[in-house]
């Protein structure tokens, strides 16, 4: 039996989203410092206007909803669920305000994508696009990175920590680095940005020693920092990392690109000197395995088709599309077409198998997560190992994540149910592409890497595309990045509205 | 005799031109058609026209420009022995020269790292860029006016409302 949701559930959930607008309202101000900066007129009313429209609708919201009290966890997934469809949305303004997008729906589409790091694109004519637009596009990846509710915790106090621990975890992360859930967040923000100056710093570096302007050199790099420690994906060039023509910035993205696919916890225990971790951890042993996998495929196909015959194009083609692909980047120094017109297939399934697998959990990449892979791998080895000896044998399996953690049955379970889930996410996905038209192949690349918001392209999402796929594309981003139990509890929610019982 | 020789250098100047066909292709090619025939047009003398975009990056050896020709940018390697001239190149703030290379294409440059790319021979300016006005709209003056003062208002009814019963 379900309960029909009463108005102080609604107010509960009316109230927070409020305080989260209004905190998007916030940070759609940087981008105004960026057009201050750069003098550019009208890109900074356009954020003017967004930034007003999130504190008229939050401060609406506030005051409608007005309530003391605290969130459950219900509704702390529907509070996350509605957030990220509704800061896609709001975000969305000034992007469709810059003239620079067809339609509003594919102004939705970038925002989805750059608030999900997921990163594929469909903004027209991006070489002509505004700094302070562009800037906008990657601050999302960093702010959707990090998490929105992460941001809203770090500004606004949500009431009662329980209720800010069920909101924050209901954001697909579940890492408390400090005893206090807003510290943590706090903490994030702290290291994240820490990270960010110095990346910039090193790539600012980078693309000043590679020919550009001191001023747009760093630019580009906050922008590229933003979006590979987030694994997002965006940059601000049509050609994305193509137009750099630069080994040294590859590099330097490789590293930021594995960085983004660790586990926040690890980086905590990087940080407080506890290296031996990084070796120890199931995460990183399964993300090198799946690594050496997905790589040994595309080696095999590359070196058939002799495409790449030299080492470093062999290196700088294949190694750099499978850690993007593998992290949940997105980043590309190919073009779309050369994907389809001379990449194998076996390559592409390479790619594919990396973009579905994703990085780590708590981190900012999408797909299934190396975690949950080593449990199965880890229960797979527990049963085989059950059926050798002898009946009356109890056997044990331990697992190594921060922690000696003993596999259990609840582990498994939860592991199998989302590794189902994104496998339907990416197949459903991949059904609609083909009822589009688009080849099996390339219909799944274009499915897998929107659902594990990673943003490789193999040509489909073009501004030409059908709309109800770009719609399609934006609810495999969502979900995708909020891993799904959110959504269905909001789905479940809606469901109660009308037919549950009063 | 004559006629011999008319006939040999007739047959000389046809395998000329066959030759020429097979490694030049003297009208220009659109990046969609480069990229999608790489393996045709690799190691050719290509000629290829659009706008410069984004910075040149100047480099040991040459510069790197990028230019777009409507549906895609491809990477240009200009040694510093060909000359160019540079007046604008695209950004928001200015639509870039509109230049017309000629130069032999790599699907996998090995020089440049296996990258899509020409190798200029002899750059054009077909036009030079200029500057582009942006103007704040009309619309969004007064949009941006009237959200203000309902913002404005508001805030006025949320803080006293605030005051009164300490909502946060």
């Amino acid at each position: 039996m379900i309960l029909r949701p009463q108005i102080n559930d609604l107010k509960i959930i009316g109230f927070s989203l409020g305080k989260l607008i209004c905190a998007l309202g916030f940070v759609m101000l940087l981008p105004v410092v960026i057009g201050v900066v750069f003098s550019e007129a009208s890109p900074v009313f356009d954020f003017l206007i967004a930034s007003e429209l999130c504190f008229i609708s939050g401060i609406l919201l506030l005051l409608l909803c007005r309530t003391q009290t605290e969130i459950d966890w219900m509704h702390g997934m529907i509070i996350v669920a509605l957030a990220w469809l509704v800061a896609a949305f709001l975000g969305a303004i000034p992007l469709y305000l810059s003239g620079h997008f067809v339609s509003f729906l594919d102004a939705c589409f970038e925002s989805m994508s750059g608030f999900s790091t997921t990163g594929l694109t469909l903004v027209k004519d991006l070489d002509h696009l505004s700094l302070t637009h562009n800037f906008w596009r990657h601050l999302s990846m960093f702010v959707g990175g990090q998490g929105i509710v992460v941001i809203a915790l770090s500004v606004f106090m949500i009431k009662g920590s329980a209720g800010a621990f069920r909101i924050y975890a209901s954001e697909a992360r579940d890492e408390r680095v400090l005893p206090n859930v807003i510290s943590t967040a706090r903490f994030i923000w702290l290291v994240s940005i820490v990270y960010l100056v110095l990346g910039t710093l090193v790539l600012g570096t980078v693309g000043f020693l590679e020919g550009l302007s001191l001023k747009r050199a760093f630019f580009d790099g906050a922008c590229i920092f933003m979006a590979a420690f987030d694994t997002g994906g965006f940059t601000p060039r049509s050609q994305n990392m193509l137009y750099y023509h630069s080994f040294l910035l590859e590099t330097v993205t490789v590293s930021l690109m594995i960085l983004g696919a660790i586990n926040f916890n690890l980086h905590y225990h990087i940080w407080t000197g506890n290296r031996k971790e990084v070796f120890k951890n199931i995460e990183m042993r399964t993300l090198g395995i799946t690594l050496l996998i997905t790589f040994a495929i595309i080696v095999v196909d590359l070196l058939r088709l002799n495409l790449y015959p030299q080492s470093i194009p062999f290196f700088r083609k294949g190694f750099y599309q499978l850690i993007s692909a593998h992290t949940g980047t997105g980043y590309s120094n190919l073009y779309s077409m050369q994907f389809v017109r001379e990449w194998g297939n076996l390559s592409l399934v390479g790619i594919i198998m990396a973009m579905g697998l994703g990085g780590s959990i708590c981190s900012t990449t999408g797909g299934i997560k190396a975690l949950r892979v080593g449990v199965i791998f880890k229960s797979l080895i527990q049963d085989v190992k059950q059926i050798m000896l002898p009946e009356s044998t109890v056997l044990q399996q331990k697992f190594h994540h921060l922690k000696m953690i003993v596999l259990e049955d609840k582990h498994v379970r939860a592991a199998v149910v989302t590794v189902l889930l994104y496998f339907t996410l990416y197949s459903a996905g991949a059904i609609c592409g083909m009822f589009f038209g688009y080849p099996f192949l390339e219909s799944l690349f274009e499915s897998t890497s929107a659902a594990a918001n990673v943003g490789l392209s193999i040509g489909i999402t073009t501004v030409t595309m059908p709309s109800a796929l770009k719609v399609i594309y934006i609810l495999q981003m969502w979900a995708g990045r909020l891993e799904f139990i959110s959504i269905f509890v909001l789905l479940g929610f809606i469901v109660a509205a009308f037919k549950g019982k009063k | 005799m004559i006629k011999k020789a008319q006939l040999v250098i007739f047959f000389l100047f046809l395998a000329f031109c066959f030759a020429r066909t097979n490694n030049c292709f003297a009208d220009e090619l659109s990046s969609g058609e480069l990229i999608k025939n790489a393996k045709e047009y690799d190691g050719k003398t290509v000629s290829y026209e659009g706008e410069l975009i984004g910075e040149s990056l100047k480099r040991k050896e040459g510069t790197w420009l990028n230019i777009h020709d409507g549906g895609d940018a491809l990477g240009v390697w200009v040694p510093v022995k060909v000359a160019i001239n540079i007046h604008y190149a695209g950004g928001y703030k200015a639509t870039g020269d509109r230049l017309y290379v000629t130069g032999k294409f790599h699907r996998s440059c090995s020089m440049h790292g296996g990258d899509l790319d020409m190798h200029a021979h002899k750059i054009i300016t077909k036009e030079i860029g200029r500057v582009r006005p942006h103007g704040v709209s009309s619309y969004k003056q007064d949009l941006l006016k009237y959200l203000s003062g309902a913002l404005l208002c508001l805030l006025v009814i949320f803080l006293i409302l605030q005051k009164r019963q300490k909502l946060i």
